[in-house]
């Protein structure tokens, strides 16, 4: 089984047929139109639609009040508390993509053969652990909140769409252990990021509470960055100094996949 | 049958853009039970119909489906545009009739129903797929007959043993898969209120 850094058939640079591809761009140069390509048409033209295009969704309305969460919402009077909510139903469509992506990453684990200072099973389950905890911390601020978590607010649904290159690609079983990681350096970047902010808007809003928690969330998601990155540096710097190295094998093999 | 060979194009597009392999197993098992569907309403057609006849049903089908749009609809803007789609779908279907006058010598109006019959309903259809699920879940096939699980052929027992002999997606990702508010994540723990 080859291993995508070994060299292979891969014809699609330029390249690989001279001839041909002198051909295509004389044949590009004599079909050449007078307009000059900057890109200026489609950008206006896009512009037009930005210009007057409806969001792409809103917020729900409130859910019925009752008992503490009366409290938690007289809290948010004065703000826009739709602005808060959008944000924690953003990081809960997050933290669930997290910890489908994790899941995705211990199969791979199981049908790779990884390097000794990569990943363990039980590394990713904990940070899969994690991510699934950090889903239900979102889902009961929501809920202290009086909202719905169940509903898809803008902000996560552009962010699902946005993490859906993420799913396809550790789901794909071509793909590696390490370029998953990679993959997942991305998400946990971007999760540091939304916590972060989610630690802002809570500060600022008086949710001492809600901060703390989000603050301790925050703090594991650094640890998680951390974590991949040293996996990421050990594996491909022990790859890159050992050339075609034995010992830097974490094909995916289809046959090997586990049968559910 | 245009429905079903939509639905059947749409798992054969569609599949391919997954990289999960089960993803792709699920969707190509479903295209080929859409197949199966479009092969069976291709069976039904009356052979003796005409080319001019089917185009102009098919016409006919079109004003219908649109005019039912177009009673129902209580947004104004899209009220508009089903009207603009029926006036769109009845000039093409005079378009036929001219042809058939033209070409069949026939009078179209032999085809067609002198009214409509009560639009295609928009509404909620839970109660009615409820009860064709649990009425025809079990429904399985003899020959050309359809029959209660007891009376299936062998035929379809081997087909069906044949074509499952290496699993089924489709009963794969059933097997994992209970509807829960806010998705399977939020089952394991509290339940949501």
């Amino acid at each position: 089984m080859h291993k995508p850094t070994d060299t292979g058939m891969n014809r699609t640079g330029i390249a690989t047929s001279p001839i041909d591809s002198r051909r295509t761009i004389e044949g590009a140069e004599q079909a050449q139109t007078d307009s000059v390509v900057d890109g200026e048409a489609l950008a206006a033209e896009r512009l037009l639609w930005a210009s007057s295009a409806p969001p792409i969704g809103t917020m729900p309305p409130p859910a019925t009040l009752k008992g503490v969460i009366k409290t938690a919402v007289e809290k948010l009077e004065g703000h826009k508390p739709t602005v808060f909510l959008d944000k924690l139903g953003e990081r809960l469509a997050f933290e669930r993509t997290g910890t489908r992506l994790y899941e995705a990453v211990m199969v791979k684990l199981e049908a790779a053969d990884p390097h000794p200072s990569g990943p363990s099973r039980a590394d990713l389950a904990e940070i899969h652990a994690a991510e699934r905890r950090h889903f239900t911390v979102v889902r009961d601020a929501i809920l202290q909140l009086g909202a719905d978590p169940t509903a898809m607010t803008p902000c996560a649904d552009l962010i699902s769409v946005a993490g859906f290159g993420w799913v396809q690609a550790v789901s794909d079983p071509r793909t590696t252990l390490n370029q998953c990681l990679d993959v997942l350096m991305i998400a946990e970047l971007a999760d540091t990021e939304g916590w972060q902010l989610l630690v802002e808007l809570a500060d600022q809003l008086g949710f001492d509470d809600l901060g703390r928690r989000f603050r301790a969330a925050m703090v594991e998601e650094e640890r998680h960055v951390q974590r991949v990155r040293s996996w990421i540096s050990a594996s491909l710097i022990g790859e890159a100094a050992t050339g075609s190295s034995h010992k830097r094998d974490d094909d995916v093999d289809p046959a090997m996949q586990p049968r559910h | 049958m245009s429905a079903e060979h939509q639905v059947h194009d749409y798992y054969m597009n569609i599949g391919p853009m997954f990289t999960d392999p089960v993803a792709r197993m699920l969707y190509a098992e479903i295209a080929s039970i859409e197949e199966q569907h479009v092969t069976q309403y291709e069976c039904l057609v009356d052979p003796d119909e005409t080319w001019l006849e089917k185009w102009l049903l098919h016409e006919c089908n079109e004003v219908y489906t649109y005019w039912s749009c177009l009673e129902q609809e209580q947004n104004p803007r899209l009220k508009a545009l089903w009207d603009r789609f029926v006036s769109y779908e009845l000039g093409q279907m005079h378009f036929v009739m001219g042809l058939m006058r033209q070409i069949e010598r026939r009078d179209p109006e032999e085809l067609l129903p002198a009214s409509l019959p009560d639009p295609i309903k928009y509404e909620s259809q839970r109660d009615f797929v409820r009860e064709v699920l649990a009425n025809e879940v079990d429904l399985r096939t003899d020959g050309t007959e359809i029959v209660p699980r007891d009376r299936e052929s062998a035929l379809s027992t081997r087909y069906r043993d044949q074509v499952n002999s290496a699993g089924s997606p489709s009963e794969l990702v059933a097997a994992d898969y209970h509807f829960t508010p806010g998705t399977e994540l939020a089952r394991a723990d509290l339940a949501i209120h």
